[in-house]
This record gives C-alpha cells, structure tokens and sequence, in this order.
C-alpha cells in the first residue's frame, strides 16, 4: 500500500514539473510563429499559382486582400503578446492573453475563409492545407 | 495505516493535483534570459510576415 502512496506523490511532483515547463508564455510564441508559417505559405502558394495560371486575377487580388488584413491583425497579436511577456502583473497578463488569442483567431480566419473560397473554385492548396492539419494537432 | 484512510487521502491528493499544477504554472515567472528570447522570436516571426503589395 506503501508503493501506492509513493506512486500517487510521484504522479502530482512529476504533473507539477511538467506544468512549470510548459510556461504559457512559450506555448503562446510557438502558436504566433506556426501562425506565421501558414500565412507566409499562403502568400507564397497563391504567387506561385498566380504565376502558372492557376489563379485568375479576381482570386489572386481577394488573396492579397485577405493576406494584409489577416498580417494586421498578426502584427496586433504579436505587439499585445510581447507586452505580455514583458508585463510583471499576471491579471494583467491574463487579460491581455485572450486579447492577444482574439487577434490570432482573426487572421487565422481571414485566411481560412479565403482557403474555403479558393478551394471551393477548385484551386488546391496542399502545403497551406497540410500546416494548418500539422498545426491543429 | 487503514487501507480506507490511505485511499482517501490519495483520492484527495488527485483530486487537488489540478489546482496546485495550475498554481505553480501561473506563478512560474520568466527569467530575463527567457523573456529576451521569446521577445526575439516574435519580432523575427513578425518581420518573417511581410506586407503584401
């Protein structure tokens, strides 16, 4: 019985250690920077299908269109994430935290609902595709 | 010790596990060090965007 009171520490000190590395802060930087993966991928796959003609110029301008606005909101959500890490308050922290989210929400939609416009004409984005799978999981 | 009151407190133990992985992880502050690197990493991922014109 011993062994099991043993087992049970074990389990919270090993749960505490892991939650100390995973620091929020580092997970939100990671999350920004697989967003921006997916945005320059999308930049460069729309280029380079513009180029082939595989996306006319209706699709290629509502493409760059979406590519900035969805960046604007990108830029806002990396300024409000690096006032996080900087920020000594953890309320304030957390505040700006879900505002920092809501940005990123935004430009991964822009995007999104562009992919589904583009995809919808037929036009296959499979490098933007696969990074966005590779970045839900 | 009794089998039911060691059970009982490991249960409880469980049960509180969350609440202290959840204090400990938000009172984890980031050293200097940390803080410069995550800051230099969101301005190379913002630079890494560029407008599109």
């Amino acid at each position: 019985m011993k062994n099991w009171v043993i087992l049970g520490l074990c389990f919270l000190l090993f749960s505490s250690i892991f939650a100390v590395g995973c620091n929020k802060e580092k997970v939100a930087v990671a999350t920004y920077e697989g967003v921006g993966q997916v945005l320059i991928e999308f930049k460069s796959e729309v280029e380079s299908k513009y180029k082939v003609g595989e996306v006319n110029e209706e699709f290629y301008n509502k493409a760059k269109t979406a590519y900035n606005k969805a960046r604007d909101s990108y830029i806002l959500a990396g300024d409000t994430l690096a006032l996080i890490i900087e920020l000594e308050d953890a309320i304030q922290r957390q505040a700006l935290f879900s505002e920092s989210l809501k940005h990123l929400d935004e430009a991964k939609n822009i995007i999104m609902s562009v992919l589904a416009i583009l995809e919808s004409n037929g036009i296959k984005f499979e490098k933007v595709s696969a990074l966005i799978e590779k970045f839900k999981s | 010790m009794p089998f039911d009151l060691i059970v009982g407190l490991l249960v409880k133990a469980l049960q509180i596990a969350p609440k202290i992985i959840e204090a400990i992880s938000s009172s984890k502050e980031l050293s200097k060090e940390e803080k410069e690197a995550l800051l230099k990493r969101i301005v190379e991922a913002k630079a890494s965007v560029p407008e599109w014109k």
